[in-house]
């Protein structure tokens, strides 16, 4: 009896967040969290950002040197095992991959270029924009002209191919990755210092910067796990919601996008974190060409891979490798963006950051034009 | 685009596994509104491209059901 009264609220709990209102209570609930992690502690507009704290584990990893961004978000951990509870708990969770891994991983690795460029994934322009930072618009825009170009591609017939089911142990490695970031951040290994008294690693922490700005851990991972738990059940996805209204006037992704800028605009005027303003907005730069055309890039290559930076990481917790793949390419990516001089600061573009974004767009058309599915 | 892989009595059947959002939908989509099949059948290996092509074809105007297969993934059948 016991067990049929939980499988009954279970069921009931499935069909509300596949429902018109699961995406919009899993954006709303983002909306609110995020401009609190920043009230906590987190870097301004950035309560979560799917890239630029894949960026600062890249930096806390000494995969690039860029000193104020390094530090273990326990954000991105949460959000992959909190997809991985509700997997389980739902039996969802489903080991799987085969789908072009290393083009995932390209796309992985230029939509974290662009988005660098930018200085934001799609979570952190709506966030931002919620914030009162005008520069999110130019983003904003760029991201829907890259996901309409990539709509072309699909319209065309664009595929990466079929996943295959996997072993369980393919569906386990990004997850057991995340606790070994997680007995990282806690462990903070240090091999010693070099004669200026400064850290040699292996794991960097920011001393200044917005790598040194952040929520106790507990919280950041707690908000991780609700935030990863919602978004599995909601299947929450900021480019499925723009490219399925182009391609299907469908609108129930676009929803949770609604709502996540409402309810984040709404706690940041609560909080006082509202700022209206196109200067001197915290980790932005007015550098309007590249905020568009950064995330042009970034867009076009989400739409490729088949979904948003944090929809990734939820589906490498429920078992997707190919997702892990793409998560992997991001965190290459992001090392290569600082160590290249391609990723923006507050000051503008980087050095190579405009080269980098053509190069990346080049490689996500030649991508677009030649993979197409095959009948099996 | 995913393989017909059986049209017989008016039914098709279209396997939609492993493939990346939003084919699944997509393809659904664009059959649904171009065939004269009475029965369309479409197979997928997730509970998430279930939902999105029970959505898809519901908004095409066609009455869906899913039902899972014994390898774990789905059948949605949609019928006129």
């Amino acid at each position: 009896m016991a067990k049929n009264t939980s499988r009954t609220s279970l069921i009931g709990l499935k069909s509300f967040f596949t429902s018109r209102w699961g995406p919009i209570v899993t954006g709303a609930i983002i909306g609110i969290l995020a401009p609190l992690l920043v009230f906590w502690g987190n870097p301004g507009n950035m309560g979560i950002c799917v890239a630029c704290f894949t960026r600062d584990i890249a930096g806390a990893l000494g995969m690039h040197r860029a000193g104020v961004v390094q530090y273990i978000r326990p954000e991105i951990i949460g959000i992959v095992l909190g997809a991985l509870a509700a997997g389980l708990l739902f039996k969802e969770f489903k080991a799987k991959g085969g789908s072009a891994p290393l083009v995932r991983f390209i796309l992985g690795f230029f939509a974290m270029v662009g988005a660098l460029v930018f200085l934001g994934c799609p979570w952190r322009a709506y966030l931002r924009l919620a914030g009162g930072d005008l520069n999110a618009l130019f983003g904003i825009l760029g991201l829907i002209i890259g996901i309409g170009i990539g709509v072309v591609f699909l319209r065309r017939g664009f595929s990466l191919g079929r996943a295959r089911p996997a072993s369980a142990a393919v569906g386990w490695i990004m997850p057991i990755a995340m606790i070994a970031l997680l007995v990282l951040l806690l462990v903070a290994p240090l091999f010693g210092r070099d004669a200026d008294g400064n850290p040699v690693g292996p794991i960097f922490f920011s001393e200044s910067g917005p790598g040194s700005q952040y929520a106790f851990w507990v919280i950041a991972l707690v908000v991780g796990l609700v935030i990863g738990f919602l978004a599995q059940r909601s299947r929450f996805c900021t480019v499925g919601g723009i490219r399925d209204v182009m391609l299907m006037r469908d609108r129930h992704l676009l929803n949770g996008i609604i709502a996540l800028v409402v309810f984040a605009f709404i706690t940041n005027l609560i909080l006082g974190q509202f700022h209206l303003g196109i200067a001197d907005q915290p980790v932005a730069h007015t550098d309007q060409w590249w905020n568009v055309l950064g995330m042009v890039l970034a867009g076009f290559a989400f739409t490729l891979s088949g979904g948003c930076p944090g929809r990734h990481l939820v589906m490498s917790g429920e078992g997707n490798a190919d997702s892990g793949m793409f998560v992997i390419g991001m965190l290459v990516g992001a090392g290569f963006a600082h160590q290249f001089s391609m990723a923006s600061s507050g000051a503008g573009a980087g050095a190579f950051g405009p080269m980098a974004v053509g190069i990346g767009l080049a490689v996500c058309l030649a991508i677009g034009l030649t993979m197409k599915q095959k009948a099996s | 685009m995913s393989d017909t892989t059986n049209m017989a009595d008016d039914r098709l059947t279209i396997d939609c596994s492993g493939l990346s959002c939003p084919e699944p939908a997509f393809t659904a989509k664009k059959v649904l509104t171009s065939t004269d099949a009475k029965t369309v059948e479409i197979l997928v290996d997730s509970a998430t491209s279930q939902n999105n092509v029970l959505r898809a074809g519901e908004k095409a105007g066609w009455t869906g059901e899913a039902e899972e297969r014994d390898d774990g993934g789905f059948r949605v059948v949609f019928r006129r």
